[in-house]
C-alpha cells in the first residue's frame, strides 16, 4: 500500500473503531485545564494525547500520522536533515546536541551496516516524560525512529526501553505488530525502497544509561558503563557500526517536524517531579522560565513556603536559586546557568528544605548509580557523598568545603562522561547560593533547617 | 606504515599513525603517568592519569585515548595537569591500604611506582577508608585481594576481551566496587576459569596474586612454568603440548628432541618429575606428561626433527664413552654432533645401561629401546661391547682419545650387613634384574620378600610375581605417602597383588639352617639421614615382627663401582668427583656423568647430566660447547582461549593398562598408548601456563630517563 490507500483505510477503519475503544491518556500527564498560563500554548509532543487510541495505529494515521515518514520517503537525506536543522531541533536526552549534525555525522559515516536505538531508557527515576509520550502516542516516537532510519541509511533499529514500563512496552509491542501488519515495517515501507526492522530490547533502566556509549555497551551484552568519546556512536557504535542513539522525545520532535505539525516556539516535555502542589508531564514553550514554570503550572511550593531553589535536569542538575529562576528553560539558558536540561524533571525545594541535605540525597544517588569505571566518577562521587554525609551529621571538618569544590572543580573537568561531569553540580550549586548553611553545619554543627541529624 | 611526528614536551616524536599519544610518548621515551593502559589491551581512559594538553584542544583529553596526529604539540605536564593528576591519584590511593609491606607485590608494584612519581605523600586530603572486603585464598593459584583493586579494569579486560574466558567482571559489594569473580559467590573453579594468570599478569597492584605456596620460592619463568623448569633436562612441555593439541606430532616430538635423543624412552620410564609440580595439579589433577610425550614421539611420521639438526663438520679429535646409559649415550650423542669421532665402551653384551640391564622389559619394549639406540649409531657413533675399559690412561695414550666421558652407573646393589645376609636365597636386586634382562629365568619359590621402597624394588617384586612368586611382600624404612618408587609403580605393583610393609626396619633374616623363612623387622618411629648420607633411626620397642618368605631381594641402594685404574677422585660415598656445572674430574680431558656421579637417580637426570658432559669435552676440545638446537617453529602463543566449559573440572586421561591379572603372566608392555582423542583432550587440559608470559610487561618510569 502507498501512503494515500493507507491513509483512506486508516480514516475508515477509524470511523467504526472510535465508538468502542478508549482515547487511553497516560496517567502521568499533568491535566493543564483550568492553568491559564499554558492556555492557548501549542502542544506538539501532546498533540494527539486523548484523541488517540495508543493501541490503534489507525487513530494515529487518521489524525495525521506517518505523514513525515511519506515526507521523508520522497525527500533527500539532505533535505530531511535540512528541515530538522531548520526547525533548531536539539537532543531532548538531555545533552542538547544539535540533531541535525548527529544525523549528518552518522549518515556520512562509510560504513555497510548503521544501526539507530531510540534511547527510551529514562533512568533518572524521577522523570517520566519519554514514558507518559510513549504511553499516549507510541508512533509518533516509532515513526520519528522510522524517520531517523530512513536518513542515516539504517535497516535495523532497536528501543530501548526502562524495563519498568510495562503499559508503553505493551503499547510499544502492538503498535510494532500493527505496523508489520500494515506494511510500515519490513521491507519496501510504502512501496519505497526502504526496509527496516525494529527490535524492542528492555534494558537495565540504569540512570548511567542516559549516557550513549553505556546503552551501546549494555546492548552489545556487555557491561552497562559509559566509554571513552570520540569515537562517538554516530561514527563507532554498536559492534562497531555507526549508531544514531537519539532520545523519545527527539525521535517524536522529529515526526513532527517531518509530518508539519511544529510551531515556534519550540516546546519540551518537562517532568514535574516533587516538591510543587502539582505533579506530572507537562508540554511547555521553551522560553518559559522556570519561575512561570513552578509558580503558574506548578502551583507553588507543596507546603506553600517560598521557593528556596529549584533542580533542573534529574540528579546531576544544579539548585538555582533568586533571580536564577528567571532562566529560561532553553538549553542555551540553562547551560549559561550552570545546569543542564537533563532528564528534563523539575524538583522544587521550599524554604523548610536544608541545603546540604538537597546536595546529599542527590549524591548519594548518583554514588550509587555510577557506573564506577573512571576514578572520578567512581571515587570521586563517593567522596562528595562522604564528605556531604559528615557535615550533614555534624562531624564536617573546617577545609571540607573547600575540598567539596576541589573534587567538584576536577571532576567536572576530568570525568569520563556527562554522568560524572554533572555529579557535582549540585553540591557546587548549593555551596554557592547557601555557604552560609554548610558553614553553620560544620562550625556550630547544627542544622539550620533542622533536618539534618 | 604511514609514520607521523609529533611534539611532545618539544621533543619531536616519530610513531606510527594509528597510535595513542600514550603510545607515541612512551616508545619515544617520555613517561606519561598511567595505571589502567596496558599496552596488550584497549584504553579505557579510567584511571585519568595519562592527561596531557594539547595545543588547540579544550580540556586535559586522556592520552591513551586519544590519537597521535602529525603536528600535534602536546605538553605531559603543567600545573592544572599535575593538580588533576594528584587528586585522581589521591581518589585511587582513598581506599587503598596504606601497609604495603605486608602484600607480596611490595616493590614490584605499580600504584606505589607511579604514587613516588608523582609525590604523592602520605597524608591524602580526601577521605580514607578500607574497601572490607576479606582476602579469598580459597582457589587455586590465585589469591584474591580485592581491597587492593584499584579498578583498572585491566584483569577485567584481559579475561574478558583478550582470552574470552569471561570469569571477571567489576562487582558492586554495596557502596564499595573492585574485580571480581562476575557471577557472584562462585569459586574460580565453577565460574570457568582456565588458571592462565593473566588477571595476576596484568594487575597493577596486589589484588590479584599466585599463591606463594605455589611457586615454592622461584620468581618467574622457573615458577610460573614449572614442568620445563623442574625438568632435569629443561624439555619445553607446554610448547610440545600445543603442538599435540594441534596435532602436529612430528614438531611435538622436534621439541622434545631439541633437549633429549630419547623422546620415546621418556615416553615410557621417565620420572615425569614435571608433573609432580605441574601447576594443574593444583586445579584437580596434573596433565599426563610422560604419556603424551609416548603418544608425540610413536605418532612423529615426519622426523622434522632430523631434518632441522645441527651436525657440526667433522674434527680429528676423538672421544671415548665409558658406559652406554642414557648418560653415555647421551654425550656420545652430542659429541658426535659436535663433529667428534665417538666410541662407547660397554662392558655388558648389549647397549643401554639400566635402560636395558635395569629396567623391566613390561616397562621399557626393548624394540623401543634399540631404536633409539640405532639413531645415535646413525650419527656415528660407535659401540664396543663386551668391553670393560680397566685404565683411562691406556685408552687416551694407547688409543689416542684426546678426551673421555665416564658414565658407569652404579650397578653395584648392596646388602645391608644384618645376621642371615649370607644365606643362598637373599639375592641383590640389581644383579637379579640383571639375570632376567640378559634372558635367563631365574627360578623364585612361591614366597618372596622384597626389602626396599624405591623403584628398583619394585622392578624385583612385580618381576618376582611375573616369574611365578604367588606371594610378593614388600618391606622399606620410609612410610607409605612417601615412599621414593613412583606413585604408578606403587599402585600398579598393589594391583598386582604386591603387599607392602612401609616403616619397617630389618633385623634379621630368620633361616632354618640356611633357607629363608623370612625377615624379622621392627616398626620405625622416625629415620633421617644425615649430611653424609648415615642413617639415624628410631624403632618403636617391642614391635618385633617376622615376614615370611622363603627368598629375600635386597633394593636398598647402589653403589658405583670405579676402577681404581681409572684414577680418578671420588666422593666419601663412592662416586666420582666431579664439577658440578661441566661434569670435570680431577683428571684433565675426563669427564663424567650420570647416577656414577651423584648415585641412582633418574633417566631424565642421566640425560640432562650427559648433555652437561658433552659441553665441557667439546669446549675441552676447543670447542664452543654449543648444543642448542630449534627443532621445531616457535609456537604463536594464543591469546584468545575463550569460555571455560568445565575446564578445571575436566579429569585426567586415565593410564591403560592391561588388567593386573593378564599383566604377571607375561613381560610385555603393560601401558598402551593414548589414542589420538585421548591425546588431544589431555593436552587440551594443559593451563599453558607459557602465554602469560607473552602479555607485554608494563614499563615503570624508572625505566625512562
Amino acid at each position: 500500500m502507498n501512503f494515500e490507500q493507507l491513509k483512506q483505510k486508516a480514516v475508515s477503519e477509524w470511523e467504526v473503531q472510535k465508538q468502542k475503544v478508549d482515547m487511553a491518556v497516560s496517567d502521568g500527564i499533568l491535566d493543564i485545564s483550568g492553568i491559564p498560563s499554558l492556555e492557548g500554548q501549542p502542544r506538539i509532543l501532546l498533540r494527539n494525547s486523548g484523541k488517540i487510541s495508543p493501541d490503534s495505529i489507525h487513530s494515529y494515521i487518521a489524525m495525521g500520522g506517518y505523514e513525515g515518514l511519506a515526507a521523508a520517503l520522497s525527500l533527500s537525506t539532505d533535505d530531511i536533515i535540512g528541515k530538522i536543522q531548520s526547525a533548531g531541533l536539539r537532543g531532548c536526552g538531555g545533552a542538547g546536541f544539535p540533531t541535525a549534525e548527529k544525523l549528518k555525522i552518522c549518515g556520512d559515516a562509510e560504513a555497510d551496516e548503521k544501526i539507530v536505538v531510540c534511547n527510551a531508557s529514562e533512568g533518572d527515576p524521577s522523570a517520566i516524560k519519554d514514558r507518559c509520550l510513549l504511553e499516549s502516542d507510541p508512533h509518533s516516537v516509532i515513526e520519528g525512529l522510522l524517520i531517523a532510519a530512513r536518513t542515516v541509511g539504517a535497516a535495523k533499529a532497536f528501543i530501548c526501553i526502562n524495563p519498568e514500563y510495562d503499559v508503553a512496552i505493551q503499547r510499544l509491542e502492538k503498535a510494532i505488530s500493527q505496523m508489520t501488519e500494515l506494511g510500515l515495517l519490513g521491507d519496501s515501507i510504502m512501496e519505497s525502497d526502504f526496509s527496516v526492522q525494529i527490535e524492542l530490547k528492555p534494558g537495565q533502566g540504569l540512570f548511567v544509561c542516559g549516557e550513549e556509549s553505556a546503552l551501546i555497551s549494555a546492548l552489545e551484552g556487555g557491561l552497562t558503563r559509559s566509554k571513552h568519546r570520540p569515537p562517538y556512536p554516530a561514527v563507532r557504535g554498536l559492534n562497531g557500526d555507526p549508531t544514531l542513539v537519539a532520545n523519545v522525545e527527539t525521535l517524536a520532535n522529529m515526526s513532527a517536524i517531518l509530518g508539519g505539525a511544529v510551531s515556534e516556539p519550540r516546546t519540551k516535555l518537562l517532568t514535574l517531579a516533587g516538591g510543587m502542589k502539582n505533579g506530572g508531564v507537562v508540554e511547555v514553550p521553551m522560553d518559559m522560565t522556570l519561575r512561570k514554570i513552578v509558580t503558574e503550572i506548578g502551583g507553588g511550593t507543596q507546603d506553600g513556603k517560598e521557593v528556596k531553589a529549584v533542580q533542573i535536569g534529574g540528579p546531576t542538575g544544579a539548585w538555582l536559586t533568586g533571580d536564577e529562576l528567571d532562566t529560561s528553560i532553553g538549553f542555551d539558558a540553562l547551560t549559561d546557568a550552570g545546569t543542564i536540561m537533563g532528564s528534563g524533571s523539575i524538583l522544587v525545594a521550599s524554604e523548610a528544605r536544608c541545603a546540604v541535605d538537597m546536595a546529599k540525597s542527590a549524591l548519594d544517588f548518583i554514588h550509587l548509580e555510577c557506573c564506577g569505571k573512571c576514578v572520578f566518577g567512581r571515587e570521586g562521587t563517593r567522596q562528595l557523598a562522604d564528605i556531604l554525609k559528615d557535615i550533614a551529621k555534624g562531624s564536617g571538618k573546617n577545609k571540607d568545603i573547600a575540598l567539596l569544590e576541589e573534587l567538584g572543580g576536577a571532576m567536572k573537568l576530568g570525568a569520563l562522561c556527562d554522568l560524572g561531569k554533572g555529579a557535582p553540580n549540585p553540591v557546587l550549586s548549593t555551596i554557592k547560593s547557601f555557604r552560609s548553611e554548610y558553614e553553620a553545619h560544620i562550625k556550630n554543627k547544627q542544622c539550620p533547617a533542622s533536618i539534618c541529624k | 606504515m604511514e609514520t607521523i611526528k609529533l611534539t611532545i614536551n618539544d621533543k619531536e616524536i616519530t610513531t606510527e599513525k594509528g597510535k595513542s599519544v600514550l603510545e607515541a610518548a612512551l616508545d619515544g621515551g617520555i613517561y606519561i603517568p598511567h595505571l589502567c593502559h596496558h599496552p596488550d589491551l584497549e584504553p579505557i581512559s579510567a584511571c585519568r592519569l595519562c592527561i596531557v594538553e594539547i595545543d588547540g584542544v579544550e580540556g586535559i583529553p586522556t592520552s591513551c585515548t586519544t590519537p597521535a596526529e602529525d603536528g600535534m604539540v602536546v605538553k605531559t605536564k603543567s600545573p592544572l595537569v599535575d593538580n588533576m593528576r594528584r587528586l585522581a591519584m589521591e581518589l585511587l590511593l582513598s581506599d587503598h591500604p596504606a601497609e604495603c609491606t605486608g602484600c607480596s607485590q611490595y616493590l614490584n608494584c605499580e600504584l606505589q611506582s607511579v604514587k613516588q612519581y608523582l609525590g604523592i605523600s602520605e597524608e591524602l586530603s580526601v577521605r580514607k577508608r578500607l574497601k572490607p572486603i576479606p582476602m579469598n585464598m580459597s582457589n587455586p593459584l590465585i589469591v584474591h585481594d580485592f581491597t587492593r583493586c584499584i579498578n583498572c579494569g585491566r584483569c577485567v579486560r584481559v579475561c574478558n576481551d583478550l582470552r574470552g574466558v569471561g570469569v571477571l567482571a567489576p562487582v558492586k559489594t554495596g557502596r564499595d566496587q573492585s574485580a571480581g569473580i562476575g557471577i557472584g559467590g562462585l569459586s574460580l573453579k565453577d565460574a570457568d576459569c582456565r588458571f592462565c594468570g593473566a588477571c595476576v599478569a596484568v594487575c597493577p597492584t596486589g589484588a590479584i596474586r599466585d599463591k606463594e605456596e605455589d611457586l615454592h620460592g622461584k620468581k618467574g619463568r622457573k615458577a610460573l612454568i614449572p614442568c620445563r623448569y623442574t625438568c632435569p633436562a629443561e624439555i619445553d612441555v607446554p610448547r610440545y603440548l600445543r603442538f599435540i593439541r594441534e596435532g602436529k606430532y612430528a614438531e611435538a616430538t622436534a621439541v622434545i628432541r631439541e633437549k633429549v635423543p630419547f623422546p620415546k624412552i621418556l615416553g615410557y620410564v621417565c620420572a615425569h618429575p614435571c608433573e609432580d609440580v605441574c601447576r594443574r595439579g593444583s586445579v584437580n589433577t596434573s596433565i599426563a606428561i610422560r604419556n603424551l610425550k609416548r603418544f608425540a614421539a610413536e605418532n612423529d611420521t615426519e622426523r622434522l626433527w632430523e631434518k632441522n639438526a645441527f651436525q657440526k663438520d667433522g674434527t680429528d679429535n676423538k672421544v671415548a664413552v665409558i658406559g652406554s646409559g642414557p648418560a653415555g649415550l647421551t654425550a656420545a650423542y652430542y659429541l658426535a654432533k659436535l663433529g667428534h669421532s665417538v666410541t662407547i665402551y660397554e662392558e655388558l653384551p648389549k647397549a643401554g645401561g639400566m635402560l636395558r640391564y635395569g629396567i623391566p622389559e613390561y616397562r621399557l619394549p626393548r624394540n623401543v629401546l634399540d631404536e633409539e639406540i640405532a639413531e645415535i649409531e646413525k650419527l656415528g657413533v660407535e659401540i664396543t661391547c663386551d668391553t670393560k675399559i680397566e685404565s683411562i690412561e691406556d685408552l687416551m695414550d694407547e688409543e689416542d682419545f684426546d678426551a673421555v666421558v665416564v658414565a658407569t652407573g652404579t650397578h653395584a646393589g648392596v646388602k645391608i650387613p644384618i645376621p642371615g645376609a649370607d644365606c643362598e636365597d637373599v639375592l641383590i636386586g640389581t644383579e637379579f634384574l640383571r639375570q632376567v634382562n640378559l634372558g635367563e629365568t631365574p627360578k623364585v619359590p612361591k614366597r618372596v620378600v622384597v626389602l626396599g621402597g624405591g623403584n628398583v624394588a619394585f622392578d624385583c617384586a612385580r618381576i618376582a610375581r611375573r616369574l611365578g612368586a604367588e606371594q610378593v611382600l614388600m618391606a622399606c624404612l620410609e612410610f607409605k605417602d612417601n615412599m621414593p618408587a613412583a606413585c604408578d609403580e606403587i599402585e600398579e605393583g598393589e594391583e598386582e597383588g604386591i603387599r607392602i610393609f612401609p616403616g619397617k626396619t630389618f633385623k634379621q633374616i630368620l633361616n632354618d639352617g640356611g633357607k629363608v623363612t623370612g625377615v624379622e623387622c621392627l616398626d620405625v618411629e622416625t629415620f633421617e639421614f644425615d649430611e653424609d648420607g648415615r642413617l639415624n633411626l628410631e624403632t618403636v620397642e617391642d614391635s618385633e615382627s617376622v615376614i615370611e618368605g622363603d627368598m629375600v631381594i635386597f633394593a636398598v641402594g647402589q653403589r658405583a663401582i670405579i676402577p681404581e685404574d681409572f684414577d680418578l677422585d671420588l666422593t666419601e660415598r663412592g662416586f666420582i668427583e666431579v664439577d658440578e656445572y661441566t661434569g670435570e674430574t680431577s683428571e684433565d680431558g675426563v669427564f663424567a656423568a650420570g647416577d656414577a656421579c651423584y648415585g641412582t637417580l633418574t633417566v631424565i637426570k642421566a640425560i640432562a647430566s650427559g648433555r652437561e658432559a658433552a659441553k665441557a669435552a667439546d669446549q675441552f676440545l676447543d670447542g664452543d660447547g654449543n648444543i642448542d638446537e630449534v627443532l621445531a617453529p616457535m609456537p604463536e602463543y594464543e591469546c584468545y582461549l575463550g569460555p571455560g566449559n568445565n575446564f578445571a573440572r575436566q579429569d585426567r586421561c586415565s593410564n591403560t593398562c592391561l588388567l593386573p591379572e593378564v599383566r604377571v603372566e607375561n613381560f610385555e608392555c603393560i601401558l598402551e598408548t593414548l589414542e589420538e582423542d585421548e591425546a588431544v583432550t589431555e593436552a587440551n587440559r594443559c593451563l599453558k601456563c607459557d602465554i602469560r608470559f607473552n602479555i607485554k610487561p608494563v614499563k615503570f618510569w624508572g625505566d625512562f630517563e
